[in-house]
């Protein structure tokens, strides 16, 4: 018998493990935006990192070590999006576009030969904390999580604290909404850019371990199945600040898990209609403008004593009016 | 220097296309690298490849049928780009458009003559509106259209999604959570018996013509171009800027529609979930590798759907998953923004 009470708690476990890497993936991702690069490459990021991390589980037997490998993945991801977006200025939604495309081929193809040699196995994954009391008091059975869920709420809080006070948050939020200024006030916006990029790539390569290893200890054939995308809408539902992202990654996990719930139990809710909200309340949300986005989002940033040399090759001239880079988002558009 | 956008004359765009092609064959060698680690020597199964692509006329019509649905998502896509605008969305109007043009074929009951065009037509109209919400916001609001399209792809694929699920256009008989079978009636006729070659090409070839036209000879294109080039000195000059978007994102969109539609009336002949496998996203690089001249675009979409189609045929023949035409498209993208940048550097020693 099922009874209301169980039927939340259930919810509950599994809106949390299922928001966790979305979660994860868009805190890194929050970072990424607020200097100022969009970057939606760290769809392919999490997949290859999924597999990665799957993979070194699996071959040494030891899930810590397929984690940091996955986490690894992630950041190399992140360097090389960051190098063609940042210091040379390409853009950003192309240099996505390729990464996720290249990232779905490769782990695709590499999954496939796995498959052909070895079968599909299990790999060993990180034991989920438990509770004694869980028997006697059924609530805390939503603290018996994978350590996943843990960190995800560590890394808001500490993702929180950096960028809204500490010195280098400013400096992401100055390189976000003002570059030249912030260069100006003799900050290294490329660098400030660079290392964002890479925490959102070091954290999509967590997200994608944790979804390989903290679910169900598998890959799939493309896995991530748009979460990467999920996690860019998620951290504009946020407003960009940790704390939102996670709130807003979490609601979109009970949706999900509420979706399967009831598709299990036989109605007949359009679940499609449930999954598609995220993406919905983000457009309308953009559209009546209700969202303050980092005012230099997507707008490479060309250091001004290099201004005269370089003109971007990527951006319609209208973006770099005389070769000039744009001072402010009206000058961009 | 010349910004990508610029590059006008077919010539440019050609030469653009050929150093690409170079780089394109990197990325192929890199692929052979992953068939070498999967056992299979790369020269023998890129031969396979090239016998699935163009080995004999069925083949060939493989080829042309994946080219079709390329050639209209980077058509759509290119056009947008000339103007400046950041349409990624390629994929949910190609969904859209799908559904749109089943929606026609299974609602009206019309003589052929008037039947498929005017499903072809919601094809494109519909695809074309779902590119028109994100227009419509950047020209009077200044809304980011990169966001807005991409969010609106997985609205469109969901959309889809709920429409062969729970809506009357499901047919209840069929096994697979599918539309009615689309009528004779809006059909696209095919052009080769036993093929799945569909008149969508004789469609995409218009819309080739129809787009290189308007950029080079009517008023809309030049400010198109204008618009991409220079919004604010487009906007001096006494172009509608606003209205110039949205009609531009109204064609984009309606472009990557027909493709949807041309997948539904002609090849499949009914709607179903996942009818496009990315071919959306892939237009964005046909659109970029073909440096956003119309006719080049034929020239890649042809490569690429060869690619396509060759590798499938690979993959039943040798087992080499598909995946491998990903790798090489996205390191091709890839590769050629380096391009991008190697060249701005040579150009900065100078």
């Amino acid at each position: 018998m099922v009874t209301l009470d169980n039927f939340i708690i259930d919810l509950t476990v599994s809106a949390l493990k299922l928001s966790t890497p979305i979660i994860i993936a868009a805190i890194g991702e929050t970072f990424a935006e607020r200097s100022g690069v969009l970057n939606i490459g760290i769809e392919g990021g999490m997949l290859t990192s999924a597999f990665v991390a799957y993979l070194v589980s699996i071959a040494t037997g030891n899930a810590l070590l397929g984690i940091a490998s996955g986490v690894l993945t992630g950041g190399i991801f992140g360097v090389v999006h960051a190098y063609l977006t940042v210091i040379t200025g390409a853009d950003q939604i192309v240099t996505g576009v390729g990464i996720n495309l290249f990232s779905l081929g490769l782990s695709t193809f590499l999954y496939k030969h796995f498959l052909d040699l070895f079968g599909q196995v299990y790999s060993p994954g990180l034991p989920a904390v438990s509770i004694g009391l869980a028997r006697q008091v059924p609530v805390l059975r939503i603290l018996e999580q994978t350590p996943f869920v843990y960190i995800s709420i560590l890394l808001a809080i500490t993702s929180w604290i950096v960028l809204f006070r500490s010195h280098f948050g400013l400096k992401v939020t100055a390189s976000g909404e003002h570059p030249l200024a912030a260069e100006t006030a003799g900050i290294d916006v490329h660098r400030i850019r660079c290392v964002c990029v890479i925490i959102g790539g070091l954290m999509a390569g967590l997200a994608g371990a944790s979804l390989s290893l903290g679910l169900l200890n598998l890959f799939t054939e493309n896995m991530v199945q748009g979460r990467g995308f999920v996690a860019v809408a998620i951290v504009i539902l946020g407003n960009w600040t940790p704390i939102n992202v996670f709130a807003g990654g979490l609601i979109f996990g009970a949706m999900d898990s509420l979706q399967m719930r009831l598709q299990a139990m036989g109605t007949t809710v359009p679940y499609p209609l449930l999954l598609m909200l995220p993406y919905l309340f983000v457009t309308v949300a953009l559209a009546i403008g209700r969202v303050k986005m980092p005012q230099m989002l997507c707008v490479p940033y060309v250091k001004e004593k290099k201004r005269r040399r370089t003109l971007l090759w990527h951006v319609p001239s209208a973006l770099t009016r005389s070769g000039r880079s744009p001072r402010t988002r009206d000058d961009a558009l | 220097m010349k910004s990508l956008i610029s590059e006008t004359t077919v010539f440019a765009a050609l030469k653009d296309a050929c150093i690409s092609a170079v780089l394109i064959l990197v990325s192929v060698a890199f692929g052979g690298l992953l068939i070498a680690m999967y056992g299979f020597d790369p020269l023998q199964a890129y031969g396979v490849m090239l016998y699935g692509a163009f080995g004999n006329p069925l083949r060939v019509s493989e080829t042309l049928v994946s080219m079709t649905i390329l050639l209209l998502t980077g058509l759509g896509t290119a056009v947008a780009y000339r103007c400046g605008i950041w349409n990624i969305g390629a994929e949910g109007q190609l969904y859209l458009g799908a559904l749109g043009a089943t929606w026609a074929a299974l609602a009206f009951s019309l003589p052929f003559i008037l039947h498929l065009p005017l499903s072809l037509f919601f094809g494109f109209v519909f695809g074309g509106f779902w590119a028109l919400i994100p227009g419509v916001l950047k020209a009077k609001r200044g809304t980011n259209e990169i966001l807005t399209t991409l969010m609106m792809n997985y609205i469109g694929i969901w959309l889809v999604h709920y429409a062969v699920h729970f809506t009357p256009l499901k047919d209840p008989n069929k096994v697979f959570p599918q539309s009615y079978d689309i009528p004779v009636s809006a059909t696209l006729p095919k052009l080769m018996q036993g093929s799945r070659l569909h008149a969508g090409m004789i469609v995409a070839f218009l819309s080739v013509v129809a787009v290189y036209l308007i950029l080079r000879r009517t008023t809309f294109g030049y400010s198109i171009k204008a618009t991409g080039e220079n919004i604010i000195a487009a906007r001096v000059g006494g172009i509608n800027v606003s209205r110039v978007i949205m009609l531009t994102m109204l064609v984009s969109g309606g472009l990557s529609g027909l493709a949807g539609a041309g997948e539904v009336l002609g090849v499949h002949g009914w709607l179903q979930d996942g009818i496009s496998p990315g071919y959306g996203y892939m237009g964005i690089a046909v659109a970029l590798v073909a440096g956003l001249h119309p006719l080049t675009i034929v020239l890649v979409s042809v490569f690429f759907g060869a690619l396509l189609a060759g590798s499938d045929y690979m993959q039943v023949m040798t087992g080499i998953p598909v995946a491998l035409v990903f790798v090489i498209q996205g390191l091709a993208i890839v590769l050629i923004v380096c391009r991008r940048l190697l060249q701005s550097f040579l150009e900065r020693r100078q």
